[in-house]
């Protein structure tokens, strides 16, 4: 929930600032830095 | 109608409502730019409603296993989600900006209350009602309810707010969401259970230690790709009206997106069970992010329409295939089986 509220937050001004386009991009950003973070991910859970 | 039936019946009227509404204020921010009211306000209030609607569930689940009043907490979150929608109305009537940012501020909050009751509630009467085997089946059925619902609304609502007006449109969506509601309230009254404990115990956060190499990097990425998602949810049906200059337009491209999640949804929880839990994770978060992108910067509408739909078909999907990435161990000891309450795994899946 924070997450989710702070992505909302984040879009607003820049929305406002350079508009809506921007903010979609700035949102296709934070998806290839999710993507990038799977690299982390472990190969097998250890139960 | 038999017991359990019934119960089912009335917990996924209950969820369709509920998440019929959780589309409501991206639907309205399209209408509230030309109000006057500023994107960066938009973002915020965004943020409160979604905020309290993830925070405040697990108190109403404690609340709720507590005292076993399911139906009257579900109905006193109706009735919120209803004042929120007279104060979205209000805010229309008046032409001063202060006011207008006062209503839309309380109405906000107020949706945030409201839509955090159905979720604990829900699933620990379908819990309490159903045995183990069952259980799961039921919980599929009532889930898909609650996307129908997603994905009906925004269409209904920019037809209704088009034809009639914002506030003659959303006042007959509230007359029938309280008829609902009372329908569902009759329906579920008499079930009440209570809860002995809650099943996860405090203190349990230390012993997670071991668990770390699995639930950093996860947590990392569900918070991120948190962010993508509930940005773009907010921030759609704005941006496709500034493109296509539709209400309706901006209302078809998110029912047809959000209607892809209902098939998504079980298709990815067996694709996880055959292939396993990190190989979809992967699939769906590099995909979705995929075409996320070729929507952003494709402007034709067919090509924004297909890849706006293929994006929603994964990132909504994403819960079961999240908890497929869990140690069965540690799905045991913090996953309740039959509470209303989340706890770790809701700190851990919050997002979702």
């Amino acid at each position: 929930m924070l997450g989710g509220a702070l992505g909302m937050i984040i879009g607003g001004p820049i929305a406002g600032s350079f508009g809506f386009f921007y903010a979609m991009l700035t949102y296709g950003i934070l998806g290839v830095v999710s993507s990038i973070f799977l690299i982390f991910l472990p190969k097998t859970a250890k139960t | 109608m038999k017991g359990n039936n019934r119960v089912l019946f009335f917990t996924s009227l209950g969820h369709f409502i509920n998440d019929s509404f959780l589309v409501l204020f991206p639907v309205l921010s399209m209408y509230y730019l030309s109000l006057g009211i500023n994107a960066t306000a938009i973002g915020i209030l965004g943020a409160v409603y979604n905020f309290l609607s993830g925070f405040l569930g697990a108190p109403i689940g404690r609340i709720s296993d507590r005292t076993g009043k399911y139906a009257e907490l579900m109905f006193m979150g109706f009735l919120l989600i209803f004042l929120s929608g007279i104060f979205f109305i209000l805010s229309f009537f008046n032409s001063d900006l202060f006011i207008k940012y006062v209503t839309v501020s309380i109405a906000s909050l107020l949706l945030g209350s409201g839509l955090a009751f159905y979720h604990p509630l829900g699933g620990a009467i379908l819990q309490l009602s159903y045995d183990k085997d069952e259980a799961p089946k039921a919980l599929g059925i009532n889930g898909s309810m609650g996307s129908l619902g997603r994905a009906i609304a925004p269409y209904v609502m920019v037809v209704l707010f088009d034809d009639l007006g914002v506030t003659k449109g959303l006042l007959a969506v509230l007359i029938v969401t309280l008829m609902l509601s009372f329908t569902t309230y009759y329906g579920l009254k008499e079930f009440s259970y209570k809860q002995e404990k809650n099943l996860v115990q405090e203190g349990e956060m230390a012993s997670l230690k071991p668990y770390m190499y699995i639930l950093l990097p996860l947590t990392v990425i569900v918070f991120v790709r948190s962010m993508f998602i509930a940005g773009v949810q907010l921030f759609a049906p704005t941006y496709l009206f500034m493109l296509y200059k539709s209400h309706y337009v901006a209302g078809v491209f998110l029912t047809i997106s959000y209607a892809t999640a209902i098939i998504g949804q079980p298709y990815f929880g067996k694709l996880t069970s055959q292939k396993g839990g990190r190989f979809v994770v992967i699939l769906t978060t590099s995909l979705s992010t995929v075409f996320y992108l070729l929507f952003v910067y494709l402007k034709n509408y067919y090509v924004q329409l297909l890849s706006f739909a293929i994006f929603a078909f994964f990132p909504l999907a994403a819960f079961q295939i999240y908890l497929a990435m869990y140690p069965k161990s540690l799905i045991k000891r913090f996953l309740p089986e039959q509470t209303g309450s989340f706890g770790v795994m809701e700190t851990c899946l919050a997002e979702l």
